[in-house]
């Protein structure tokens, strides 16, 4: 029998039937409960230093939750922290994490959802410590491993600790939560752990909830028998049947239907579904990665992303970061699709020029790594030469002020 | 509808007490429903005495308590109108929640009679 690891809760809430039925909520569960019920308390066990989870009501009497979250370094703790916060205070939520919570929860919530919470933390921390280089590390970061995480290029510290969380939850099954602006590299990044991980040989399948339309959507998650709607001519298989054994990718997650989003949190559970007008319960092996441009705490609040598929998704976060926040990669990346769109165009393009590339740096890249790309495809299809020069480039890079030291120069 | 069924109606689905039930032995399950009975009952009368004396910060963190309780209990009435006058208090309008203060008695005297028959 394998034996499963006591993890000690520190539970600050005020309210006794509350903080009792959080307890309870944790009896059966591999967990200790430490109870207090105000933040100087809380803050004098953190000091003891024996906790593996804070559980913290944000509403206390003699401080708030933010407060005991921006005094636990004053007390040499980094315990996580997971918030409680009251139905209609996402904002407080969001202020928190951004103090450094791991994650939070809204009253009221049942015992199901404090468990999922909790072993969602925990499957994020374990795969964090196995990350070769933690945060606190302050040795460089090695350089690029493009063999190691496919797709990618650039060597900025924000992206060697991207490629990272890609090698460390590769191996898992733990589901991924990619967020990003719009050409920032979700799908690669999908992808990236998906070739990088034991699913490599199977297949990764990728659904755009925002392209397919709403009333088709559920036929191309879990496949129809035939009869089931009209033009349903031949049983068929959806996403999740094709993706059994593999990952199974769903961008632009927020724009899914709620009902849908209702389904597809049934699915993600049990990992058994039935195809639309179906009546046999079809049970597969799928690895769930979701993306989404928005930020998903505010379709979180405003009911367009069900909370509890939020959390059943939410294990593994990974932001992308927009392109002018990695301005040392955009050279390296400019040159890597230049040769690239060359080769395909049959053109000679080599290189660009200085004041190109200051530019380049200068440029706030609102389109992100795709808006590059197309920027230096338009390029060497509509001219000829080897180097890349100012007058070459199209709008909106045609307005950027070329960098005084250049305009010296020239 | 009574007991739990009623409250976890309140609930949109949100099955909170019975699980609870499911997985605790009798004994417990009472002593945890008392405690929501008489804790439920100290916060309104915190309520209407703060009210009466015009603390409302007093009147802002005992609703701020009822709402937790009632709503971790599926009781949805006496829920919005905890957090309607926690909300009035907190944004300086004490004239508007003291005129929420007399619909409370009755949705909280409903939660707890829920809470005593699920007790029985």
């Amino acid at each position: 029998m394998s034996e499963v690891e006591t993890r000690h809760v520190l539970l600050v809430e005020d309210t006794l039937p509350l903080a009792k039925s959080y307890i309870e909520f944790l009896k059966s569960s591999p967990y200790t409960v430490e109870h207090v019920e105000t933040g100087r308390k809380a803050l004098n066990a953190l000091k003891r230093g024996e906790c593996d989870v804070m559980l913290l009501d944000i509403n206390l009497p003699d401080m708030s939750g933010l407060d005991v979250l921006a005094r636990m370094a004053e007390v040499g703790s980094t315990c996580p922290v997971v918030v409680i916060t009251a139905h209609g205070s996402i904002k407080l939520a969001v202020d928190a994490m951004r103090a450094g919570a791991a994650d939070f929860l809204v009253k009221p919530f049942n015992a199901q959802r404090l468990k999922i919470a909790l072993a969602n933390l925990f499957e994020r921390l374990a795969i964090e410590s196995a990350r070769p280089a933690s945060r606190a590390e302050t040795r460089p970061l090695q350089p690029a491993q493009p063999e190691a995480v496919t797709g990618f290029i650039g060597s900025s510290p924000v992206m060697q600790s991207i490629y990272r969380v890609i090698e460390a939850a590769a191996p898992s099954k733990a589901s991924v939560f990619i967020t990003g602006e719009s050409g920032t590299g979700k799908e690669l990044t999908a992808e990236a752990i998906h070739r990088a991980g034991p699913r490599r040989d199977k297949p990764i399948v990728a659904l755009n909830c925002a392209a397919v339309p709403r009333e088709l959507m559920e036929s191309e998650i879990f496949g129809h028998v035939k009869g089931a709607f009209s033009g349903a001519v031949t049983d068929r298989d959806g996403a999740a049947a094709l993706a059994d054994g593999g990952t199974l990718f769903l961008d632009e997650l927020c724009d899914m239907h709620l009902d849908l989003q209702a389904k597809l949190l049934r699915f993600l559970q049990d990992q058994s579904f039935r195809p639309v007008g179906g009546t046999e319960l079809k049970k597969v092996d799928v690895r769930f990665i979701a993306a989404t441009n928005k930020e998903p705490l505010e379709e979180v609040a405003e009911g367009r992303l069900r909370e509890d598929l939020y959390y059943r998704l939410h294990v593994i976060p990974i932001t992308m970061p927009p392109l002018r926040e990695r301005q040392e990669d955009v050279i390296d990346i400019a040159q890597h699709f230049l040769a690239a769109a060359s080769l395909e165009e049959n053109k000679s393009f080599a290189r660009l020029s200085e004041e190109v590339k200051a530019m380049f740096r200068a440029y706030n890249w609102p389109g992100n790594v795709r808006q590059l790309q197309n920027v230096i495809r338009n390029i060497v299809v509509m001219h000829e030469g080897e180097t890349v020069t100012p007058e070459m480039l199209p709008a909106p890079l045609d307005r950027v002020a070329i960098p005084r030291v250049f305009k010296a120069v020239g | 509808m009574t007991g739990v069924a009623h409250l976890a109606s309140e609930a949109a689905g949100e099955d909170t007490l019975g699980p609870l039930r499911d997985h605790l032995d009798p004994t417990a399950f009472r002593e945890i429903v008392a405690l929501y009975e008489t804790t439920v009952r100290d916060r309104a009368d915190a309520i209407a005495r703060a009210a009466r004396t015009g603390d409302f910060d007093m009147v802002r963190r005992s609703a701020h308590d009822l709402a937790g309780m009632c709503g971790q209990l599926g009781s949805t009435r006496a829920t919005q109108l905890a957090r309607r006058i926690e909300g009035a208090c907190a944004g300086g309008k004490g004239h508007d929640a003291l005129a929420l203060i007399p619909e409370l008695a009755p949705a909280v005297a409903e939660t707890l009679r829920a809470l005593a028959e699920i007790a029985r």
